[in-house]
């Protein structure tokens, strides 16, 4: 569904600009205590979506936390690049931030023009989590991730995994551990988490390497799906006993997983950075917010700018020739 | 029973002042939706989801339900009078519809509409009441093979919408089919066929296309002569359907329900394939098919009540396994996990009252829908009145703006003026839009179902035969072709294998 | 509009090539993609690459339309196009206007300028007509979908000068 519009990425950030450039210049000098204004913040996908629920949620409380207007806008469109490209088009001075996802701010860049790269973001920290799980029918025989992995090496391509999309985080890391590791599960991309679970649970395909959105963790909770391994970097709080892909015998594949994060434009100042950082970290621990995200959403340990902003330079720098190559 | 008295319970939900207001109030938003070009349920919705967070869950679902089967309801309107198809699945409507009010019977296309759309809305909730949950668990093992065979059989019927040579009919899908894979690919990623144009990246926006080649086409070959353009679209004639209109139409309203129903309830099916699939089976059936494409109210009855069954069908998944099957209901899972309520296998029992309340709401609504729009049919056909130039100007400003807010781009403004431009060369030669555009919208389905049933079946084509809904579909798919070559050898006007559509028919 | 539309003569070598020129813009069509299709790979069906699909809807494409060029049209089919063609291009000219405007003055001037056109030349409503219709029709459109619908256009030089957007 999503709109590659560059064309109105530039009619819609032109507008932008005017009018932050108007509502902004009278008060926002960084040295007046931030923040004096209202805060817009700007969700690069639709409205409904993992995205906007956990940014409207986080928007909320630090609206109260920081005692000024959250004016939350969706911009969806091309993967994300068009509400991202508006973020990092404003003025750097933390009145204009963005919900958006590490894909749209660190990989989509590799692949197509959308007018910045990750050195045009300032990452304020992860606000929610949504990370890569493979999951089979609870009656498919397969108990554990060694299973599925001997299977697969002695049928080659006989396994089929349904993923989200050609370009989602999961349907890379399978694309690597045929190559890395030469072990080949048929990757067999769907339209969104919801179309490939939905071929899980009509036996469709094999297994599904996805994330844990609501549909997802309906059917898990339903006792339907069962979770074999995590794409995760480390173990998760909500599913302890799962392991994770790297302690597999995958070490390499961490970065199956979605992050939606909280950015600014580079070159915001230093305290605005430090207070949007500290606020968001304390709306991850509101009790009402976790409630409204979901608990399996949230990172065990907060990830802050300076993490975040590192683990998108290390897995540019990991997935760059493979994403050129699959995708460019 | 037991679902009867939890449908009462559902009543005493609904039937408060407040909630019966928010059901007023989307229907009539998507109506309104529905009538304008462009704007359809899935914008709409995503611009009113903000709103309800702050709603009771129940209020907030059976109003942004209002709003998409309101919108079929609408989108019909225009269809009908103007060739211009609000939304995708009306863009059958806009066949015969279109031809029915250059004869001056506008108001009776309309009132069968109307009534038809209320009595596939209605039998599907009665459906979805009884075996929703069975049905589910049957929907999805809809995989991609079946796709790729019900898709088939839908572009095999849809070149037989054409009332001109079949050759004409191929060469339009084959294009429309073309046009589709312009975009990204839905398998590998990567984008094909964009002239190096961004706005391309994301494919051809359906909306556009339709409009382009039935909208602004048709007011392209009006505005051609300047005494036309004093003239009328058509006479108002009639308000409502006679006596011999409905006894042609309860048998397609009957077929529309019982085809609607079940297509809506599979993954990603829904509006268009729905009536398209009604159409194809009426055409067939019909005794006088030659009828079809020049104002057959047949045409215009049966896709309605598909589509509006469709549309309420489609929540089946939603409601009982917690999965979408298109954008809308995508959208309304997003206002349900706003509202922290998870939709999924244990919704009915955990939130009966959300369940039973939005069934309730649906009976509610599609009576109020009925009521709103069977009187309004009246003041809709004064608009023949108006002069053709007049409307015409009118509906392009709208028309425009409308293809505007889809993306909030000039950019789909100019694929539906190019669009326009070569439906009208597509008429002067003897070619019609409408093969194109249904193959368009099945176009994106077929391939990217087709590719994933290449990976499932390591390259095998044995699995469209090996899987049995798969392998019914291919019967259906053969002797739908096998017996349009039979007619044609024939020469006979007549089908001759009525038999066999009425299989076809049945099964469905 | 009736579909009894003046019939061109079947007869002459110019028709009978006029009737074609829809076979050959298809075959074109087909070709390009086909040989775009071939350009991004076919793959095989076990692994098929995004050519393989295109170029099997291009090959039947070119298929029909060389079929169609062999055996003619069915000449009743097709519409006379002479001095007919000059209205539907102030058509789209009057349309395209419009997209330009639009992006650069918003809905109410662009809406103004093009209905006016519309209406007085193509549609030959009187000066009068054309000017109450096109402000009537521009202030519905602009209060349907800017006021009621909330939706996002270029903004207004006309509208903003009573403080609207």
């Amino acid at each position: 569904m999503s709109k590659s519009k560059v064309l109105a990425a530039f009619v819609a950030g032109a507008s932008l600009l005017v009018v932050t450039a108007c509502g902004g210049s009278d008060g926002a000098s960084s040295s007046d205590e931030f923040p004096s204004d209202d805060v817009n913040m700007i969700i690069s996908y639709a409205a409904g979506g993992p995205t906007d629920v956990g940014g409207r949620a986080i928007a909320s409380f630090m609206e109260k936390d920081l005692g000024t207007t959250f004016v939350v806008e969706n911009k969806e469109g091309a993967s994300g690049s068009v509400g991202t490209a508006d973020v990092l088009r404003s003025d750097p001075d933390g009145y204009t931030i963005g919900m958006t996802t590490a894909s749209a701010a660190g990989r989509v860049p590799l692949i197509e023009d959308v007018g910045y790269d990750l050195e045009d973001v300032q990452a304020i920290g992860v606000g929610t989590f949504g990370p890569g799980l493979i999951i089979v029918s609870a009656d498919s025989g397969y108990s554990s991730i060694d299973d599925l992995i001997e299977e697969a090496k002695a049928n080659p391509g006989g396994i089929k995994v349904g993923t989200a999309g050609a370009s989602s985080p999961q349907h890379v890391e399978l694309v690597r551990m045929a190559e890395e590791y030469d072990v080949e599960l048929t990757a067999v991309p769907f339209q969104g988490e919801a179309p490939a679970v939905t071929a899980l649970l009509g036996d469709n395909v094999d297994a599904c390497f996805c994330s844990n959105a609501q549909t997802t963790m309906a059917q898990v909770d339903a006792g339907e799906f069962t979770i074999l391994a995590t794409g995760a970097p480390d173990r998760l709080g909500w599913i302890p006993d799962v392991p994770t892909l790297a302690e597999s015998g995958f070490e390499s594949l961490i970065y199956g997983n979605s992050y939606f994060i909280l950015v600014a434009p580079a070159d915001i100042p230093e305290d605005v950075l430090a207070t949007l950082e500290g606020s968001l970290e304390k709306a991850l621990q509101d009790p009402a917010t976790v409630e409204v995200i979901g608990e399996v959403r949230i990172l065990d340990e907060f990830m802050g700018a300076d993490a975040l902003q590192e683990m998108m330079g290390d897995e540019q720098e990991t997935l760059g020739p493979i994403l050129t190559e699959l995708l460019g | 029973m037991d679902s009867l008295t939890n449908l009462i319970d559902g009543f005493g939900v609904i039937l408060t002042p407040a909630n019966l207001l928010y059901v007023l109030l989307g229907v009539m938003i998507g109506t309104v939706i529905g009538v304008l070009p462009g704007l359809g349920p899935t914008a709409t919705i995503a611009l009113l989801l903000p709103f309800t967070y702050g709603m009771e869950p129940t209020s907030a679902i059976i109003m942004l339900a209002g709003v998409y089967y309101g919108s079929m309801y609408g989108g019909t309107i225009t269809s009908v009078l103007l060739r211009i198809p609000g939304e995708a699945a009306s863009a059958v409507t806009a066949i015969d519809g279109y031809e029915m009010t250059k004869a001056g019977r506008a108001g009776p296309a309309l009132a069968i509409s109307a009534v038809g759309s209320f009595i596939g809305g209605t039998i599907a909730i009665i459906g979805l009441i009884l075996i929703a949950p069975s049905l589910a668990g049957f929907a999805v093992r809809f995989g991609p093979p079946e796709y790729v065979t019900l898709t088939v059989l839908g572009i095999v019927m849809v070149t037989y919408l054409g009332t001109k040579s079949t050759l004409k009919s191929v060469i339009a899908a084959a294009i429309g089919l073309l046009l589709a894979v312009v975009g990204t690919d839905p398998i590998a990623g990567t984008t094909r066929f964009t002239l190096g144009l961004p706005g391309l990246f994301s494919g051809i926006d359906l909306v556009a296309v339709a409009m382009g080649l039935f909208g602004v086409s048709e007011i392209l070959y009006v505005m051609e002569r300047s005494g036309q353009s004093h003239g009328k679209i058509g006479e108002v004639g009639r308000l409502t359907f006679s006596r011999e209109d409905w006894k042609a139409s309860r048998g397609p309203i009957t077929r529309g329900s019982l085809l609607g129903f079940p297509i809506g309830v599979l993954p990603g099916g829904g509006g268009v394939l729905s009536s398209i699939a009604s159409y194809g089976v009426e055409k067939r059936r019909s005794k006088h098919p030659e009828e079809f494409g020049k104002g057959a109210i047949e045409g215009v009855a049966g896709p309605e009540t598909a589509n509006n069954a469709s549309s309420i069908s489609a929540f089946i998944p939603l409601l009982t396994l917690g999965l979408p099957s298109n954008a809308v209901l995508a959208l309304i899972l997003g206002a349900l996990m706003a509202q922290n309520i998870t939709p999924g296998p244990q919704l009915i029992t955990a939130h009966p009252e959300l369940f039973w309340g939005v069934i309730a709401s649906m009976l509610v609504g599609n009576l109020i829908l009925l009521l709103l729009n069977w009187p309004m049919v009246g003041f809709f056909v004064q608009l023949l009145r108006v002069r053709i130039g007049i409307i015409g100007g009118i509906a392009m400003l709208i028309t425009l703006v409308g293809v505007y807010t889809l993306n909030n781009s000039t950019f789909d403004m100019w694929v539906m003026l190019i669009m326009g431009v070569l439906g009208y060369f597509m008429r002067k030669f003897g070619f019609e839009p409408a093969p194109l555009v249904l193959a368009f919208v099945l176009g994106a389905i077929l391939e990217e179902s087709f590719r994933q049933s290449m990976l499932l079946s390591d390259g095998s084509l044995a699995i469209f035969a090996t899987r049995p809904i798969s392998a019914v579909l291919s019967v259906f798919v053969l002797v739908f072709i096998a017996s349009s070559i039979w007619g044609a050898v024939r020469k006979d006007k007549k089908p001759s294998i009525i038999d066999q559509a009425k299989e076809l028919a049945g099964e469905d | 509009m009736n579909s009894e539309q003046t019939a061109v003569a079947t007869h002459s070598v110019k028709d009978k090539i006029f009737q074609r020129v829809p076979y050959a813009v298809g075959a074109l069509i087909g070709l390009y993609f086909l040989l775009g299709a071939i350009g991004l790979g076919v793959g095989t069906l076990s692994a098929p690459a995004p050519g393989l699909w295109p170029s099997i809807v291009a090959v039947v494409l070119i298929g029909c339309c060389v079929v169609g060029m062999l055996i003619g049209g069915d000449g009743e089919d097709i519409e006379d196009f002479a001095g007919r063609l000059l209205r539907p291009a102030i058509g789209v000219a009057t349309l395209s206007l419009f997209i330009l405007m639009f992006s650069r003055f918003g809905l109410v001037l662009s809406g103004l300028v093009v209905l006016v056109i519309w209406f007085r030349f193509l549609a030959r409503e009187t000066w009068f007509m054309s000017v109450v219709l096109a402000v009537g029709a521009t202030v519905v459109t602009y209060l349907l979908f800017v006021q009621l619908l909330a939706a996002r256009f270029p903004d207004d030089v006309i509208a903003q000068l009573w403080g609207g957007r």
